[in-house]
């Protein structure tokens, strides 16, 4: 399960001697006998031998002064042939007109033929945000693994996080393709590319993208299996799993996607509002009323290995019992340290002070609720063909979670 | 006549031909010497790559007498990274590298998994009664990290295991990121890497299956074989549950019932405070397997807590207004938490209170 083919052939690919209009001169012959001749010289000699005019670039002109060339026939050949050869013996891009022989040297040619180019990499699944998605708490249950409301964990964090600006090997490629005027901005990555170049590295960035965006498809069903019935748990063949589906009631169906290494969730249950718990504010009693969830929650990552994917989930099957109440009263009291006017008897226009207040007290009911709660947990290396059964007693029967991969 | 221009044609154009034998000396002399002679000896051209141009300038001391074309061009590839080859007419002199260079491609290979699942902790809840205003039997313990992959030596063991010796300076194996290592090969190579890398990952993805099974007969041994615990398991109900976990990792099973429970009250400057807390009860059981030449060995933890029956007291003022009613508990709790050796295919037994409670371990492999 490797990812991506990032194949961009990065060696130097010379053009064929280019040829603008009627060149009768590249029929002339010579016999090259350069061994380690100047690049200079033998230009020269070449031109001279077709009568043509030379004009070298100013990048030629310098590797004409240092190159040397090693280039040795067994017999004359046309002035064709010979700069064909010439080109890959001296790294140079030969143009012949009617009356000139244009020298550039091979980079040179390569920029000239460049141009801007630019990729939306996120097209390509880099710099795409890969989200962990996480539940709601659920239940009585807490975990302390997740934070920030969630349900839990179902790996310990990774050590990444955050979209990659541009991946190590992209990077890489570019160091490569001799880029020094590369510019990202965001997710845009814009290149000077010869068409060849743009070619390779869109094939090599397509490539990419079917790894970074390819999704597995996880079905996860619950269900309860009447008292008394065979049951085989752990990891088991996908065919046992199937006959146990038939056998569950009722079903409850969890189906989930995930982009490699990223946490997904999904949830099929009730939520209510209870009262259960109590605050305590200026010496009153202070209702504290928050939801109530239950249901099943599935949570699962799946990393893509060589053989296997690795698949970290955690479930939770949390079903309510019938819940109790309490009643707390706090009692009506006389507050001392303050004072109070009270009316005087059969004087209603008058009123004495009088130190302290009566507090009248309050009475509250409190939710207990009780549930019947599952909440395993798996670490396993998933090979195709599996499946996955866990089991527990449930007050009506055995219950069942199965875990399958989807095609 | 045009026929027998074309086979004329032909004849020299394959009139070149590599020798059966090659003796040309040279003292201290510049390389190209040596490989214009050798292009003579093949009645051939030369054609020098402008990449490797350089390399025929270094004054060099050869002498073959009588030597194979293989040894003479083994050994300009041995001392200067050079290729010779005969094409058609000509004898090319190019990079040794180039070749291969120009076949590379990188691939990306994961390697969280390669020498085992992350052997992360998971561990549950304490059924035990918390302490009033404890939050113990609703709190999971963060799930602890296993150790990232040590990749020290990984490179080397790769360039070990695929094909030693093929790895010339321009393949690479470096690292990707924490999970994926980059591989720099040509496409047959890399397609031996990922064999490599598959059957590696395929060795050591081992995984312990342990399955809870309550048993109505006591078969007397903390430990079973394969055989005896096929006796004891025999017309056993349905598992009361099943714990995967990678070798040397920790996970757990726990079902039960939860309840939210007015357990305590403090009085706080004259107010009464209720405290709540969640208590559990069921089966509680973590395990954590090491696999080893003389069998699984099982360190785990049981709880069992059941029969629990909740009453009532109530708190009320010295005249005796009612003010609150806390919840009581009673109820039976047994534990075991110690270590085992269990056989291949075997079982772990444990007495908890009254039922007796087996641990059947299996060691669950990949296909191969």
């Amino acid at each position: 399960m490797h990812r991506t083919c990032l194949c961009i052939v990065l060696t130097v690919s010379l053009g064929a001697l280019e040829v603008v209009g009627e060149c009768p001169w590249l029929e002339r012959t010579l016999r090259a006998e350069w061994r380690l001749a100047p690049l200079g010289a033998v230009l020269d000699e070449v031109a001279g031998r077709g009568e043509v005019m030379q004009e070298r670039s100013p990048g030629a002109i310098q590797l004409a002064a240092q190159a040397k060339v090693a280039l040795v026939a067994t017999s004359r050949q046309p002035l064709r042939q010979v700069l064909a050869d010439l080109e890959a013996a001296a790294y140079v891009h030969l143009t012949a007109t009617p009356q000139r022989l244009e020298v550039r040297t091979w980079r040179e040619w390569r920029d000239a033929r460049r141009r801007p180019v630019s990729y939306d990499l996120r097209q390509y699944g880099i710099g795409l945000d890969v989200e962990d998605r996480s539940a709601p708490l659920q239940g009585l249950g807490r975990d302390d693994s997740g934070g920030g409301g969630s349900l839990f964990s179902a790996t310990a964090d990774r050590a990444q996080a955050g979209p990659e600006p541009m991946s190590h090997w992209l990077t890489q490629t570019i160091r490569n393709l001799d880029q020094a005027q590369r510019e990202e901005v965001g997710a845009v990555l814009r290149l000077l590319l010869t068409p060849e170049e743009e070619a390779a590295l869109t094939t090599a960035l397509e490539e990419h993208a079917r790894g970074a965006l390819a999704t597995t498809r996880w079905v996860v069903t619950s269900g309860i299996l009447d008292p008394g019935q065979a049951l085989t748990a752990g990891v088991v063949s996908a065919t046992v799993a199937r006959d146990l589906a038939s056998r569950l009631h009722p079903v409850r169906r969890l189906v989930l996607t995930a982009l490699d290494g990223q946490k997904v969730t999904a949830t099929d249950g009730q939520e209510r509002t209870m009262g259960w718990d109590v605050d305590i504010v200026s010496a009153g009693m202070d209702p504290g009323v928050s939801p109530y969830r239950s249901g099943m929650t599935v949570e699962l990552r799946p990393t893509r290995g060589n053989a296997a994917i690795e698949l970290s989930l955690k479930l939770s099957w949390i079903e309510p019992l019938a819940s109790a109440t309490t009643a707390l009263i706090a009692p009506s009291r006389r507050s001392a340290g303050e004072v109070a006017l009270t009316a005087k008897p059969g004087d209603a226009a008058n009123a004495s002070m009088t130190e302290g207040y009566v507090d009248p007290g309050n009475r509250l009911v409190v939710d207990l609720p009780a549930e019947w709660a599952w909440t395993p947990t798996c670490h396993l290396a998933w090979a195709d063909g599996r499946a996955l059964i866990l089991t527990a007693p449930h007050p009506s029967g055995q219950a069942v979670i199965l875990v399958e991969a989807l095609p | 006549m045009r026929t027998c221009a074309i086979l004329c044609a032909t004849a020299l154009l394959t009139a070149a031909e590599l020798p059966t034998s090659v003796n040309i000396a040279i003292k201290a002399r510049p390389l190209i010497d040596l490989v214009d002679r050798l292009a003579r000896a093949c009645d051939a051209g030369l054609l020098v790559q402008a990449r490797v141009v350089d390399r025929l300038g270094v004054v060099a001391t050869y002498e073959f007498n009588d030597a194979a074309w293989m040894d003479v061009a083994g050994i300009l590839a041995k001392d200067h990274r050079l290729l010779v080859r005969l094409n058609r007419d000509r004898l090319e002199v190019d990079d040794l590298d180039a070749d291969l260079r120009a076949r590379l491609v990188q691939r990306s290979y994961p390697i969280r998994m390669l020498f085992g699942l992350p052997a992360e902790q998971r561990d549950t809840i304490n059924l035990s009664l918390p302490d009033p205003g404890g939050i113990g039997s609703r709190l999971l313990p963060p799930i602890v990290p296993a150790e990232p992959l040590n990749t020290v030596g990984l490179s080397e063991l790769i360039r070990a295991s695929v094909k030693p010796g093929e790895w010339p300076e321009v393949t690479s194996v470096g690292e990707y990121d924490a999970d994926r290592t980059l591989v720099t090969q040509t496409p047959d190579m890399q397609g031996q890497v990922a064999e490599w890398l598959t059957a590696t990952e395929r060795k050591h993805a081992v995984m312990v299956q342990i399955t809870l099974v309550a048993l109505s007969r006591d078969p007397g041994a903390t430990v079973l074989d394969a055989a005896a615990w096929q006796l004891a398991s025999a017309g056993a109900g349905a598992p009361l549950g099943v714990i995967v976990v990678p070798d040397r990792g920790m996970n757990f099973h726990w079902s039960g019932t939860r309840r939210h429970v007015l357990m305590d009250v403090d009085r706080i400057q004259g107010v009464y405070d209720p405290i709540m807390t969640v208590i559990a009860d069921g089966l509680r059981v973590s395990a954590s397997p090491a696999i080893t030449v003389a069998g699984v060995r099982l360190d785990a933890v049981l709880q069992l807590v059941d029969g629990q029956k909740l009453g009532e007291r109530a708190v009320t003022t010295a005249d005796g207004t009612p003010l609150l009613t806390l919840t009581t508990v009673e109820r039976a709790e047994s534990r075991v938490a110690d270590t085992r050796l269990v056989p291949p295919g075997g079982a772990a037994v444990y007495r908890l209170g009254e039922r007796v409670i087996a641990a059947a371990v299996q060691v669950v492999r990949l296909a191969p």
